[in-house]
């Protein structure tokens, strides 16, 4: 710029021819120049703050630092950046381009505490057990059917003592011998519990009693019209 | 004392019963279980192994367990139930025999008895106190006589549910 000047004075010396020439010392010029330094409008703040953060929540709106003595709500938009850990908070950057604060605080000593809630899924589903339940167990005296007991006639007999005893059933028996009819030879029939005998397809079937006498014998039984004959074989 | 176990269905219906009898035959204990109807899902989850189940594990078991007089040994008309315990034993009448008592394996044995003869097959072995004491029923009662009482027995319980 000062050797455009210059050159320009010259130029005009040499075409006027009038003007005189002073040879000054720029230098001067050099002094008077006025340079405008641009000033960044900025603060820094470099403050400790001495209080204990009890919460930060960050959301999408706000920065909510919570300590024990101020609770500031800082537009989240006006956050630039931040840097916490799960522990504390470590810095803060704010404010617009020109605005910087740097915002130190002390770790957060208090652990975040999660909530737990349980939850519970309630199903449809029905859940059907197959386990087979113990069936309960009686032990009733008056089914009849297990004091009914039904006696084979013997096969082997000892014609003697059989003999004998059919001719003792002969001859008492009052009515037409042809009428009888032999049904058999039963062995250790239950006579001292016997309520009833009856004759059942040549079976002797005794109704027992529940109570009564160890007395058990050996039997001829005779069938009559009117009656069955039992005769003890001794 | 003699135990006769028997596990029967009737008419869908599964019930069982323990007689217990004296030398000459006559009741000393009687117990029976209430009869079980499966269900449907059971029929089907169990299949065929469903009534050896029920025999067995629920009613047979059961039955032995709630027993008062708890006799040496047990005879049953049903072969799967021998399973139920190791003196559970089951009997058949056999075409022909020996009189007395025969072993014939490991917990197998012929019991003859005037000219009616019996077979006996158990998990295990038998006393010759209970043998002999089989052998002097056999004497007195036709052995598998009282499974028609329990027969009879299970088919009233039944037809009262």
């Amino acid at each position: 710029m000062f050797r455009a000047v210059k050159d320009l004075i010259e130029t005009l010396k040499m075409e006027l021819g009038k003007i005189d020439i002073i040879d000054q010392d720029l230098s001067i010029l050099t002094d008077a120049v006025d340079f405008e330094i641009p000033r960044v409008n900025a603060t820094i703040a470099e403050e400790k703050i001495n209080v204990d953060v009890k919460e930060a929540i960050y959301s999408p709106k706000y920065l909510e630092v919570i300590t024990a003595t101020f609770n500031a709500n800082i537009e989240t938009h006006n956050v630039q950046s931040f840097n916490m850990n799960s522990t504390h908070l470590e810095s803060i950057y704010l404010g617009s381009y020109k605005e910087v604060s740097i915002l130190f605080v002390k770790p957060i000593e208090e652990k975040i505490s999660i909530k737990e809630i349980p939850i519970q899924y309630k199903t449809n589903i029905d859940i059907l057990s197959l386990n087979m339940i113990s069936p309960k167990v009686h032990s009733e005296e008056h089914i009849d059917e297990i004091w009914k007991l039904t006696i084979k006639k013997s096969k082997f007999m000892k014609k003697e003592k059989v003999l004998s005893a059919l001719e003792k059933v002969l001859k008492s028996y009052k009515g037409r011998v042809e009428n009888l009819k032999f049904i058999g030879y039963f062995k250790n029939v239950p006579l001292g519990r016997a309520e009833k005998i009856i004759v059942v397809d040549e079976d002797l079937v005794v109704f027992l009693k529940r109570k009564g006498k160890n007395l058990k014998a050996d039997v001829v039984v005779v069938k009559s019209p009117e009656k069955i004959i039992i005769e003890v074989v001794r | 004392m003699i135990g006769y176990l028997s596990v029967k269905n009737i008419d869908g219906k599964y019930t069982g019963g323990l007689l217990v009898v004296d030398q000459d035959g006559i009741p000393q204990e009687f117990k029976y279980s209430e009869p079980i109807t499966p269900t449907k899902l059971q029929r089907i989850i169990y299949g065929k192994a469903l009534e050896k189940y029920l025999s067995i594990e629920i009613i047979a078991k059961t039955l032995l367990s709630k027993s008062e007089t708890k006799p040496a040994v047990i005879l049953t008309d049903n072969v799967d139930i021998v399973e139920a315990a190791d003196n559970v034993f089951h009997i058949s009448k056999a075409a022909a025999g020996e009189e007395g008592i025969n072993k014939i394996d490991e917990g197998e044995y012929m019991i003859g008895s005037l000219g009616t003869f019996y077979r006996l097959m158990g998990n295990s072995d038998l006393s010759e106190e209970i043998l002999n004491e089989i052998l002097s029923l056999s004497e007195s009662i036709d052995l598998l006589e009282p499974f028609q009482r329990l027969q009879k027995a299970l088919e009233y319980v039944c037809s009262e549910q």
